[in-house]
């Protein structure tokens, strides 16, 4: 799994849409403690939906940052 | 010929769950058997379990005593009962619930409370002990049905011996009963009850 950080909730609630809106399986979580992000919420996909959902975020003029090492 | 008797009648969990496993595992047993408990906690952990794994059984109470008839299909049960047990060490849930009162938490903007339920609801699973219960009852019901983006989270709960009760007034009301993807149906008795015997209630 992957995790999508943003800078507002804003950003995290028009990217769930954009992900729910394709079709795209992603859940909202908390940003874990262990990383630091401006704002609490983040979402978390599958590494093989990487490229679909930054293609996505991108598309909509969401500012993100993708963080890999992510062991759930 | 009459039909065989388990007797799990003083016996406490997780007593009466393994005789009705092994009873539904023994060939000997025949096709059906009644199974007596003189408790309501054990006998509503025993016909969750007896429901989980698709055994098909009625239960009548007679008294303080319910005598479950239970229909063996022949196939093995193998599903461990520990999850099944309230008061089993071997399970991860505490003696709290959640109570999902709506789609959204808190009050205030609507698609915020949006974000931050769905953000609630998938941290649940993280934070150990799990409840016992999660109740959703008015708008609540919504996260339970299919399409809900907390279904995979609500899944891994019901399967980590979470029970989830799902208020089928609400849902007749939004008519997304045939939705319904996730715990059991229930109604305003089941849902006191259960909201009365929490040690702790967790409302978003």
């Amino acid at each position: 799994m992957i995790l999508f950080l943003f800078e507002s909730t804003h950003a995290v609630i028009a990217a769930e849409k954009r992900c729910g809106d394709a079709g795209i399986s992603c859940a909202v979580i908390p940003v874990p403690r262990s990383i630091s992000s401006q704002c609490g919420l983040c979402i978390e996909a599958a590494a093989a939906d990487r490229e679909r959902v930054s293609a996505l975020l991108r598309e909509g003029g969401i500012v993100f940052s993708i963080h890999e090492e992510y062991v759930k | 010929m009459t039909m065989p008797t388990v007797d799990a009648r003083g016996q406490l969990c997780p007593k009466p769950l393994i005789l009705a496993k092994k009873a539904l595992n023994d060939p000997a047993t025949g096709p059906e058997f009644i199974l007596l408990i003189d408790n309501a906690t054990a006998r509503e952990n025993v016909e969750r379990f007896l429901s989980d794994n698709g055994v098909s059984f009625t239960t009548a109470q007679k008294g303080s005593e319910y005598h479950l008839t239970v229909s063996r299909s022949g196939k093995a049960v193998t599903a461990p009962t520990e999850g099944y047990c309230s008061d089993s060490p071997a399970t991860t849930t505490g003696t709290h619930m959640v109570c999902i009162a709506g789609e959204t938490m808190g009050r205030g903007d609507e698609t915020l409370g949006a974000i931050l339920m769905k953000g609630f609801v998938n941290t649940i699973k993280e934070i150990e002990p799990l409840p016992r219960r999660i109740v959703f009852y008015n708008g609540g019901v919504k996260l339970a049905i299919e399409g809900s983006p907390v279904l995979p989270a609500l899944k891994e709960l019901e399967s980590r011996g979470v029970e989830l009760l799902i208020c089928g007034t609400c849902a007749d009301f939004y008519t997304v009963k045939e939705k319904v993807a996730v715990g059991r149906i229930s109604n305003m008795y089941d849902i006191l009850g259960a909201l009365t015997g929490a040690s702790k209630i967790v409302c978003p």
